[in-house]
């Protein structure tokens, strides 16, 4: 069977596919899964760990190390930071230059497609592109824009020739050629910034089959561009299709629609203990119904306690006893747990933060407690989160409201319209009597029709039909992929390279800009760096020179004091050598004289 | 702050400004700031008002009237002054912000482990040097809160033209009343809270701000007419906001402010003015921390790993009693809320250091605040 090898960005991605690797591996696919950055926020290494112990066929590692990642070059371009001792790394090698013009690159095509028209309410997600971008290059894409499309074409596609321009790093096609794979998967691929683009490339050269699995439904619309198309792109439905088509540049025979084969798992869910247990376990009044709202992630809702209570209370001055008296279960999202400490529960009766905050997400006991909030839930409110989907999985009525503090988060994405537009799912209130006057409705016993639902259901998370699951189809598209013969390989045109040197003069400069300082202290780093070195060359040679006098003074004063040794010694011994005879003589004569005396005496 | 000016006006020099519109607190601070100069330099005052504004006049200090050619005189001298001011604030700021690059570039140098050890040591040191120069640039750029010239009251009074108008807006409002501010209506449950409170002592609730004008407003009648009638009629004022608290200053009103973000702006200049300040929260381990906590650098400088929750109802219902009962008398000062003061005081420069915007707001010479932080609050403190 086939080798598949899977570049994610973190371990976070493999909640995503954790079924469809596990269907993969019993198809008899080796599938290697390489991270690209570890990341343990929510314990995601434990996912991973899990994931290779599921099958002899599944083995997990890492990527080679970048030069630079996104992660470097965002924190080089921190200017509240500083940093002691980069003068010697300032300018960096030359692979790590073009780490940064490639991130630079990237950065900059994910901004500039926040202009295009399709983005025209979507401020807060161009704000968020910008933040990231040194501030050099901000005014550029702001005046490519102010040229209306003509100005963005241009400039988009320079861009995209530099792309083209730049080299993948070496350790990226070893890698590739190490693993020799059959197929190269990729997610998310459209991260602000990412350096997966490589992968694409370097597949390219290398004749490998390389496909985009797009992981969750916002990543065509919320995100970067893929910036180089891989040969085929795996996506959940026909809308993203389009947004990958219309978006992202793909043609359509590229694009394979699977379904979301994340959610397999919530048709077939089962609860595991009664609704009694459950409000129990939770401490909600069993004897209520209960609406479940589910928390969004940071930059959907960055102060979502403050609304959270405000609609509490509202809920409870409701005239409606039903309303007023109705449990409600806070679930926060995982990501984004921290705020809801300041929440004060104590001002409310019924209600409960469940699952506690700080709860690790990868607890087998986590995903039970989520289907069980979910399916005993009278109905679900949220501001813009995927859980609203897996409410309609459930079948249970979803609600929003239209609030002003997360009008960038609702209106100002793209993907929000496919929960309260058209065939949605979600019932959107622009008011909190609006919105209570629906969930009145949808806690009676008619409720919304659960038709709509399912139709949704059917359309954005089983495209198959609602008896076919995803994970399979998904297994299918990528093994037929794996199996099929692979694409020849596109070596670089000559013009690449002879741009190349060109291309390495923008890198040295790009490295440079990357640190987002006001370009006059470019020109002032030289002089700086020169006086600093005649000052250290100065230090060094006085340094020597003293050390060279101190050491000859130091071996005179040695060498006299030797010569005085020396001599006082010999003269010493000549002193001794002269005057033994002359004590002999002395002796001798005074024997003689005494032995005279005696004999004269 | 708007700036005060020694202008020449026929012979004798009178100290002018053009009182800020932006907000009533705005239009009051700069009011008694300029009323206070001239009072301590024995001048008259100059107040241009701006469209929108009332025009006042003070029983303590002679305020000349600045109309027709006075009027651009005094204009015209406080747009040169303001242009000056912003010329020179831009030039503290550029040469702030090239000592700050300068102190980047020599750590980046300093931290070069081929340079010899003594280079780098001196590298390191003008590396402090340029950091204590951007710092003081930086300090000079930050205007301070004239809390000194607040602290006396000066008896305002809107000008005898608007006088008629002010009473009309004011009619039918003989009873006690009390100003609540409208405050921002996705978070206003303390705000409420208090409303209730003031409603259970018998008070009429009025509330302040642009938001919600009196039903009885003529349509042609001025928001801020309406919100200084208020103000002047009311018992006392409760807040969350700091413009409203400074506007209370105009017309010596009792003040409260509830959630206050951090002790040191919100410390009340004069003696009726209460606060009470939001609980922080630990967002690592949800711990509860105490006020005093919230005075150390090390909560400032890491506000981002802290969450916040409004003043809880009790303590609101708490200090709102405090307020009604000093208002029946002379307004008295618990042991732990002096101390709570003084450690304010004390705290006031690392603070500053910890979190440069609070620079502004730091003791004035030495001198916080005549005011207190709610009883209910400071009690708890050790």
């Amino acid at each position: 069977m086939s080798r598949i090898l899977f570049v994610m960005l973190h371990p976070g991605f493999v909640r995503y596919y954790e079924d469809a690797l596990a269907g993969l591996a019993a198809a008899g696919h080796d599938v290697h899964v390489a991270f690209e950055i570890s990341r343990t926020k929510l314990r995601e290494d434990l996912t991973a760990a899990r994931l290779a112990s599921a099958s002899p066929r599944i083995t997990c590692g890492t990527t080679p190390e970048r030069g630079e990642s996104v992660r470097d070059f965002l924190a080089r371009a921190d200017r509240s930071a500083t940093r002691s001792g980069e003068a010697d790394r300032g300018g960096g090698g030359r692979a790590e230059a073009f780490e940064s013009l490639a991130t630079t690159v990237r950065l900059l095509l994910d901004y500039l497609r926040f202009f295009e028209p399709a983005f025209a309410g979507a401020a807060a997600l161009q704000a968020r592109a910008a933040k990231r971008l040194p501030r050099a290059y901000r005014s550029l894409v702001a005046m490519a824009a102010a040229a209306g499309g003509p100005g963005r074409a241009a400039l988009s596609r320079v861009l995209r020739l530099l792309e083209r321009v730049i080299p993948v790093p070496e350790a990226i096609d070893e890698f590739l050629r190490a693993h020799r794979p059959d197929l190269l998967l990729v997610t998310p691929l459209v991260e602000l910034g990412s350096q997966q683009v490589d992968y694409v490339k370097s597949s390219r050269h290398l004749g490998i089959r390389s496909v985009l699995c797009v992981a969750s439904w916002d990543n065509l619309t919320s995100k970067g561009l893929m910036r180089v198309v891989p040969d085929h792109v795996i996506v959940w439905n026909e809308a993203q299709k389009s947004e990958a088509v219309a978006l992202h540049g793909a043609a359509p025979s590229q694009v394979v629609v699977t379904g979301a084969s994340l959610f397999d798992r919530w048709f077939e869910a089962t609860p595991s203990r009664s609704r009694l247990e459950f409000c129990g376990a939770v401490g909600l009044d069993p004897s209520r119904p209960f609406v479940l709202y589910t928390g969004s992630s940071i930059f959907i809702a960055p102060d979502e306690v403050p609304f959270v209570e405000r609609w509490l209370s509202t809920l409870r001055e409701s005239p409606d006893p039903v309303l007023a008296s109705a449990g409600v279960l806070l679930r926060p999202h995982p990501a984004n747990a921290r705020q809801w400490r300041t929440f004060d529960r104590a001002g409310f009766a019924n209600a409960a933060i469940w699952p506690p905050i700080g709860t690790d997400p990868n607890h087998p006991d986590f995903r039970r407690d989520y289907f069980e909030s979910l399916f005993y839930s009278a109905a679900v409110v949220g501001i813009n989160t995927s859980a609203q989907i897996e409410a309609s999985i459930v079948e249970r009525p979803v609600l929003t409201i239209r609030a002003p503090e997360f009008a960038h988060s609702q209106d100002g994405t793209l993907h929000f319209r496919y929960l309260v537009g058209d065939g949605g799912p979600v019932r959107a209130a622009d008011t909190f009597d609006a919105h209570l006057e629906q969930l009145r409705e949808a806690l009676s016993a008619g409720g919304p029709d659960p038709h709509r639902s399912r139709e949704f259901v059917r359309a954005f998370i089983r495209p198959h039909g609602l008896d076919v699951p995803a994970t399979p189809a998904f297994v299918e598209a990528a093994g037929t992929l794996a199996d099929a013969a692979p694409p020849a390989p596109r070596p670089e045109p000559v013009w690449v390279i002879a741009m190349r040197p060109l291309a390495s003069v923008a890198a040295r400069a790009a490295r440079l800009l990357a640190e987002d300082r006001p370009l006059w202290v470019y020109a002032l780093r030289p002089v700086l760096t020169a006086l600093v070195r005649i000052a250290s060359v100065t230090v060094r040679t006085r340094t020597t020179v003293g050390g060279v006098f101190q050491t000859g003074a130091k071996r005179l004063r040695r060498l006299a004091w030797r010569a005085f040794y020396e001599s006082s010694r010999t003269m010493g011994r000549a002193r001794r050598r002269v005057n033994k005879p002359i004590a002999r003589l002395g002796r001798y004569v005074g024997s003689v004289a005494r032995r005279a005396i005696r004999r004269g005496v | 702050m708007s700036p005060v000016l020694t202008i020449p006006i026929g012979a004798r020099l009178v100290e002018a400004s053009r009182p800020g519109a932006a907000t009533p607190g705005a239009f009051s601070v700069d009011v008694l700031a300029t009323l206070a100069r001239a009072r301590q330099r024995g001048r008259a005052a100059c107040l241009l008002a701006s469209p929108g504004v009332p025009a006042v006049t003070c029983d303590v200090v002679p305020v000349v009237d600045a109309a027709g050619v006075t009027a651009a005189w005094v204009a015209a001298w406080l747009r040169v002054a303001s242009a000056a001011r912003r010329a020179a604030a831009w030039r503290r700021q550029t040469v702030a912000s090239v000592w700050s690059e300068l102190h980047r570039e020599l750590r980046r140098q300093a931290g070069d482990p081929r340079l010899p050890a003594s280079v780098r040591e001196r590298v390191r040191a003008a590396a402090r040097a340029a950091l204590a120069r951007a710092a003081r640039r930086d300090a000079d750029a930050a205007g301070r809160f004239p809390r000194r010239a607040l602290r006396e009251p000066l008896q305002v009074r809107l000008s005898p033209e608007v006088e008629p108008a002010v009473r009309t807006v004011a009619a039918g409002r003989e009873e006690a009343i009390a100003a609540v501010e409208t405050g921002d209506p996705r978070r206003d449950s303390a705000l409420a809270v208090a409303a209730a409170a003031l409603q259970d002592a018998g008070l009429r609730v009025v509330r302040l701000g642009r938001a919600s004008q009196p039903a009885d407003a003529g349509a042609g009648a001025d928001v801020w007419l309406n919100d200084l009638a208020v103000l002047r009629q009311a018992r006392l004022v409760i807040c969350e906001s700091a413009a409203w608290q400074h506007a209370a200053y105009l017309t010596d009103t009792p003040s409260l402010r509830v959630n206050a973000p951090e002790p040191f702006s919100a410390y009340p200049v004069r003696a009726n003015g209460v606060f009470t300040l939001r609980q922080a929260i630990d967002l690592d381990s949800g711990r509860v921390l105490a006020p005093a906590d919230q005075l150390k650098p090390s909560y400032l400088r890491n506000l981002r790993n802290h969450g916040h929750r409004d003043t809880p109802p009790e303590q609101v219902r708490d200090a709102i009693r405090e307020m009604l009962a000093d208002a029946a008398g002379e307004p008295a000062e618990s042991a732990a809320q002096r101390r709570f003061r003084e450690a304010v005081v004390a705290a006031g420069p690392d603070a500053a250091a910890a979190m440069p915007p609070l620079r502004a707001w730091s003791a004035d010479d030495g001198f916080i605040g005549d005011g207190r932080l709610a009883r209910c609050q400071a009690d708890g403190l050790q």
